[in-house]
């Protein structure tokens, strides 16, 4: 493998994954971790499904927005699904993971779709409901393949689709918002 | 397809998910109900819970860890009529009827019948039957439709 | 490069190795799951009734959790960690209720807990949730955020004390609906209320004997100590996180600057 002057911020990085250098991944690393750090320490009693979304979308989309490549999301995904699984934020094991991919591999596909223009209040209505509901969707595919009865799954899937929908736009809204004022200022040193 | 169209498009797919999940979460309701895969437990004329075979389940394993020696401790699939209304909040009644789906005949049962009465989920049509076990398990509903609790 | 690749790997090697130390994580069959806890106690009037006075006699009162404590296959097992005492320690019957989540999702964090006859005026009560209160994810109990042992509610009715104060007004009876024929248990004995795990129904084969006692047991405690020791690897996995990223912001903070620096210079 050829040495890679690291201090050259001029000089393109070397692909890693996905077209990502390797300062993007480890970047894209610690916002996963952020991700599933926050859904850890983070309780609040409000006790309405899909809550977690503000923070868990918002940093999704605020990574995926800092980093606009392909594959950006996804590597968020895997990273805070791995550290999810880990810390055991919920029952259905390694299968969790998923949950938090799915969102990830989604952002990825609607960026492109929206233009990569994540700092559009908009679009971060639109794509944080759709990641956050895709959220959903996939705790329900989840819930059939443990044998969950069918009974919870129907009942309160229209009520949780809502507030699915209502968490994942705020917290599209705030990622469009910090994205506008963090973008000019990281855009030099983050844009390799 | 310009910027502005794909955000107007996207608001739509929102509001037709949102829209779309209540649609499907009635239709459901009305469908699974209609071929006893979904089965309402009614009381004071409002719904107090659903039912179906996987909660059933749920329910038979939960009644042989309270109730270690109970006639079920060898099916998995069957738990006991008071355990289910008790675990359903039903707390107090005069007595119980079970209708079927389509032309099956409905059962009365005062409390003092409910002792030997079962409910068993079926492994292949996501429906479960009201049966006797003091008749060896002899099927009296083969698809429970509906469960009314009168006071 | 090697460095960031070893980087790389220790950030994905370091929550494993934790996960396999703490032995207590999601990929065993329990589980590790996030607490239960109580939110809110309050009458019917929104007020809380935690060490309240002046409560009615006939309080309904509202308890309010923060994970979903009503799922069907639980209820059973729930309503039986309800618990209500007199001054002297005597159990009074309960009225347990819910409104399953099957039927109205919204309202599945709560539970109503109603005295089925009324209360003494002027008199203490103690109303005890057991750390077994289970939520619908089958794994997180009250215990874990009571130190195992459970909840206890004090308040005091109001009105002036009689003088047959402190004797039972019911039967000492869990129960979730109006007994016609209540059954006593002995009184407790010692600080923790004691065990109750008979029901009253009109259908007396709805009896149950719990798996498990109301207050905690050896068993209860050695999986409390287990179930603690799992949740103290997480929280310093979580901390290592944490350190990791606010030393992420450091670096990027500081290699903004050094870069300021530079520009500046090549300005001059």
């Amino acid at each position: 493998m050829a040495k890679e002057d690291l201090t050259t911020d001029s000089k393109p990085v070397d692909s890693f994954i996905f077209n990502l250098g390797m300062a993007d991944v480890i970047r894209l690393t610690m916002f996963g971790t952020l991700i599933s750090v926050s859904r850890f320490v983070f309780h609040f009693p409000i006790g309405l499904p899909g809550h977690t979304s503000v923070y868990w979308m918002g940093l999704l989309i605020l990574g995926k927005g800092l980093i606009p490549k392909f594959g950006a999301g996804t590597i968020m995904g895997i990273v805070s699904g791995l550290l999810a699984v880990v810390f055991g934020l919920g029952k259905e094991g390694p299968l969790l993971a998923f949950k938090c991919i799915v969102p990830g591999a989604l952002l990825d596909i609607l960026a492109i779709l929206f233009f990569k223009k994540l700092e559009s209040i908009w679009v971060g209505v639109i794509i944080g409901a759709l990641i956050s509901w895709s959220k959903l969707l996939t705790s329900i595919v989840l819930g059939v393949i443990l044998d969950i009865p069918m009974v919870f799954l129907v009942m309160g899937f229209a009520y949780a689709t809502l507030l699915h929908i209502v968490f994942g736009a705020a917290g599209g809204v705030l990622a469009a918002i910090l994205l506008k004022r963090l973008k000019p200022r990281l855009a030099a040193s983050w844009q390799t | 397809m310009t910027f502005n169209r794909r955000i107007v498009v996207g608001i739509l797919v929102l509001v037709l998910v949102a829209g779309g999940a209540f649609l499907l979460e009635h239709m459901a309701k009305v469908q699974l109900s209609r071929n006893g895969r979904l089965v309402p437990v009614i009381q004071d004329s409002k719904i107090i819970a659903y039912l179906d075979a996987g909660t059933i389940r749920q329910l038979s394993q939960q009644e042989r860890e309270l109730r270690p020696g109970q006639d079920n401790s060898n099916n998995h699939s069957e738990v006991s009529l008071s355990f289910m209304l008790g675990s359903t909040g039903v707390v107090d009644y005069q007595y119980i009827e079970v209708s079927g789906v389509g032309n099956s005949k409905d059962f009365k049962l005062n409390p003092g019948d409910i002792e030997d009465i079962a409910l068993s989920a079926s492994s292949n049509h996501h429906t479960f039957a009201l049966v006797n076990r003091a008749e060896g398990n002899r099927v009296m509903i083969q698809k429970v439709a509906k469960v009314y609790v009168a006071n | 490069m090697t460095g960031l690749l070893l980087i790389m790997f220790f950030l994905s090697i370091l929550p494993l190795t934790a996960f396999g130390a703490g032995g207590d994580g999601a990929g065993n069959t329990g589980g590790v799951f996030k607490p239960l806890g109580l939110t809110t106690a309050t009458l019917e009037d929104g007020t809380s009734i935690i060490n309240a006075e002046n409560v009615p006699l006939k309080p309904k009162i509202t308890l309010h959790f923060d994970k979903n404590v009503v799922h069907l296959s639980y209820w059973e097992r729930n309503k039986r960690c309800f618990h209500l005492y007199n001054e002297n320690e005597e159990e009074l019957a309960l009225k347990v209720t819910k409104i399953d989540d099957t039927v109205d999702f919204s309202k599945r964090q709560y539970i109503w807990v109603e005295p089925t006859e009324a209360l003494f005026p002027g008199t203490n009560y103690m109303l005890y949730v057991a750390p077994d209160l289970l939520a619908k994810n089958g794994g997180s109990t009250l215990a874990m955020t009571t130190n195992n042992q459970g909840e206890t509610i004090k308040f005091k009715t109001a009105g002036e004390k009689a003088g047959n104060t402190g004797k039972s007004t019911g039967p000492a009876v869990v129960s979730d609906n109006q007994s016609p024929e209540p059954k006593p248990v002995e009184p407790p004995t010692g600080d923790v209320p004691a065990q109750t795990n008979t029901e009253s129904t009109l259908n007396q084969k709805n009896e149950i004997s719990p798996a498990r006692p109301a207050v905690p047991g050896r068993e209860d405690t050695a999986r409390f100590a287990a179930m603690q020791q799992g949740r103290r690897m997480q929280n310093y996995l979580a901390a290592a996180a944490g350190v990791v990223l606010v030393g992420w912001v450091a670096v990027e903070f500081f290699r903004r600057r050094k870069r300021g620096a530079r520009g500046e210079k090549h300005d001059v």
